[in-house]
């Protein structure tokens, strides 16, 4: 099965307010046909606002939505031929797997021959044969998941919309779950929007991440992009851990930005720089521990050591600021020890603009 | 000295007792007594010894009117207050202006006491009571109908439902309220419009809950002796009233302790036929 007809999305300044709360704020996000993009975000951001606005089930206070350039803002959710897997699954607790999956093809008069064999197909592809007859109560967690998502793609769908699906897996399940789900999905070609608030299954599964903060788009890139490159300390703060110093460009030379920071004076690759005040920002994995000073140099007291499995989390206080760093599992950091750290200028990112708004 | 296996021997009955006891003296020997006395044992006057006398003397016409009588109100209260009730119930889950003023006003039969409301609904029913006054000063009935102590139980029925109604409500909205939104979603992004999401996933998911709410006011009804005596009709009784006249009038105990009998194995049936319906419903969902 592969979907042939992809079908690129558009959202066009899409708004949606409750009351005097504003819980999507003028939103345009463009999607091509095929492509896998994640809205990310933390509680309350308005990401399951804007899936829930493509599904149908609220209309925006403004803007429009677009599939393959046919405006459907005001069309009914059950005429949008999109098929939304649920963070609670929402199977039909008193009908079979097969009648879970069956329901959508009824609704859309599928011959029955092909019911079956849609039926057949998608179960196989979620592997789940041989549990047709089972209702969802005696299904695990992982296998209800599974016949959500089957359900969802036996109707093929213009888009396939994810909201929060495996937050209710454990860990394990979870990153099974999210690898079957990204290989169907290019194994389909199917235009996906995945609302999480997981950063590592957004880095994971994604062609496109766009993180989302009080209901506007922070930043829009490639997962590498995103994690590499924030644009601002609201993204790199939320893509994982990050270290991040308000500082002052004091040289600029080469492609390289001398800037002096709260903890002391630091050397970034930058390509251009346009504003004197700026943020610098590295990761904790960036973070190389040396006997002796360099350029970047990070020197401080060591708070705590947490150890992490594949690595030790090491908490520095270096100035009054906490500043983390991975180091190997193997190397002993003994707490209230010093420590000194330098940075590969290439491994900072800088950050334009004043440090409050960055 | 006891030692610890006999202390739990002891105390394992004990734990039992507030359970089992109260079984077996409340439900166990008031039933066990009642089906005894309609085969002879415990007379109250006379001798007691085994017989199928009183079996033989029940079915006579006087009782099979009443039971189906019986029968006909139970079965009319319980379906015909599931047939208010059941859209009432999907109109209050929608949510409207003025609900919270609404709810309260429909519940408040929940604490009339069923006399009560008996004698307030014959004040509206009665030959001169206000529906008939109104009927007539409306021109629509030139003289007032029978609508009180009526051969068909009509002002039963309607008191019945006016009682139950609320009640039925209670079971009926916490089911529709149990039904998550997400799963009226999913069928809507499915493609299921109002109708089948009512028919397909709303019916199947709250019948079971329905039928609950028929049996309870099922069982109710068709044993009810207030009702029915205030304003039923004078033939046939009810089985409760026969039960009682049998009773306290005749002295035939052993006879209203088989019509006991007939009105506990009446409901259990009627219950198994209401599960086997629930199931039906279910399975082919």
């Amino acid at each position: 099965m592969k979907f042939l007809n992809v079908t690129a999305l558009r959202i066009q300044n899409l708004t949606k307010m409750y009351g005097e709360t504003i819980a999507v704020n003028d939103v345009t996000i463009d999607i091509r046909g095929g492509e896998f993009i994640t809205l990310l975000g933390p509680s309350g951001c308005g990401k399951t606002t804007i899936l829930r606005m493509i599904a149908g089930f609220i209309e925006p206070t403004a803007g429009n939505i677009f599939f393959d350039n046919q405006d459907i803002t005001y069309v009914p959710p059950n005429k949008r031929l999109t098929a939304m897997v649920f963070q609670s699954y929402a199977l039909f607790p008193h009908m079979t797997v097969a009648e879970n999956i069956r329901f959508g093809l009824r609704m859309q008069k599928i011959p029955e021959n092909e019911q079956q064999r849609r039926i057949a197909e998608v179960l196989s592809m979620v592997r789940l044969d041989g549990l047709e007859k089972r209702r969802p109560y005696e299904l695990s967690g992982g296998q209800q998941q599974r016949v959500a998502l089957a359900r969802a793609l036996a109707v093929r769908p213009k888009i396939l919309l994810f909201d929060e699906p495996l937050s209710n897996l454990d860990a394990k399940l979870r990153e099974s779950v999210r690898v079957e789900i990204r290989e169907l999905q290019r194994k389909l070609n199917i235009t996906t929007l995945y609302v999480t608030h997981d950063q590592g299954e957004a880095l994971a599964m994604s062609d496109r991440i766009f993180i989302m903060n009080k209901g506007r788009i922070e930043q829009a890139d490639t997962p590498v992009n995103i994690y590499k490159y924030p644009k601002n300390r609201f993204v790199a703060d939320f893509m994982g851990t990050a270290n991040i110093a308000a500082g002052e460009v004091v040289g600029y030379r080469g492609g390289i930005a001398t800037i002096m920071t709260e903890l002391g004076l630091f050397k970034a690759k930058a390509p251009g720089i346009m504003s004197k005040k700026v943020s610098v920002c590295w990761r904790p994995e960036d973070m190389l521990l040396v006997a002796e000073g360099g350029e970047n140099v990070v020197k401080g007291k060591i708070m705590q050591s947490v150890y992490m499995g594949n690595c030790t989390d090491v908490f520095l206080n270096v100035n009054g600021r906490t500043i983390r760093a991975h180091v190997s599992k193997d190397t002993e950091m003994k707490e209230g020890a010093a420590a000194v750290f330098t940075v590969p200028a290439e491994k900072i990112h800088v950050m334009e603009g004043e440090p409050d708004a960055v | 000295m006891l030692s610890r296996k006999n202390n739990e021997r002891l105390l394992i009955p004990l734990l039992l007792l507030p359970g089992v006891g109260y079984i077996l003296v409340m439900i166990v020997t008031v039933l066990s007594m009642t089906v005894l006395q309609s085969f002879g044992f415990y007379n109250l006057t006379g001798e007691s010894h085994f017989t199928f006398k009183y079996w033989m003397q029940l079915f006579d016409k006087q009782f099979v009117d009443s039971f189906l009588f019986s029968a006909y109100v139970g079965l009319g209260s319980s379906i015909c207050s599931m047939i208010v009730c059941y859209p009432l119930a999907l109109f209050l889950h929608a949510k409207f202006p003025g609900k919270n003023v609404v709810l309260p006003f429909i519940r408040i039969p929940l604490f009339v006491p069923a006399l009560v409301a008996t004698f307030l609904i014959i004040n509206i029913l009665d030959y001169h009571g206000l529906v008939n006054e109104i009927l007539v000063w409306l021109g629509l009935i030139k003289e007032p109908l029978r609508m009180r102590n009526d051969q068909y139980a009509l002002g039963v029925l309607f008191i019945q439902m006016w009682k139950n109604i609320p009640f039925q409500l209670v079971i009926v909205s916490s089911a529709l309220e149990g039904i998550r939104e997400d799963i009226k979603e999913a069928a809507r992004n499915l493609g299921a419009g109002s109708f089948t999401l009512f028919t397909r996933i709303i019916f199947p998911l709250t019948i079971s809950s329905a039928l609950v709410a028929m049996i309870m006011v099922f069982i109710g009804t068709f044993g009810d002796y207030s009702v029915t005596k205030a304003a039923g009709p004078m033939y046939p009784s009810s089985m409760a009233v026969l039960m009682h006249t049998k009773a306290f009038m005749f002295q035939e105990w052993n006879y209203a302790a088989c019509v006991g009998v007939v009105m506990i194995v009446a409901v259990i049936f009627f219950v198994a036929c209401y599960t086997k319906i629930a199931s039906i419903f279910t399975k082919s969902y």
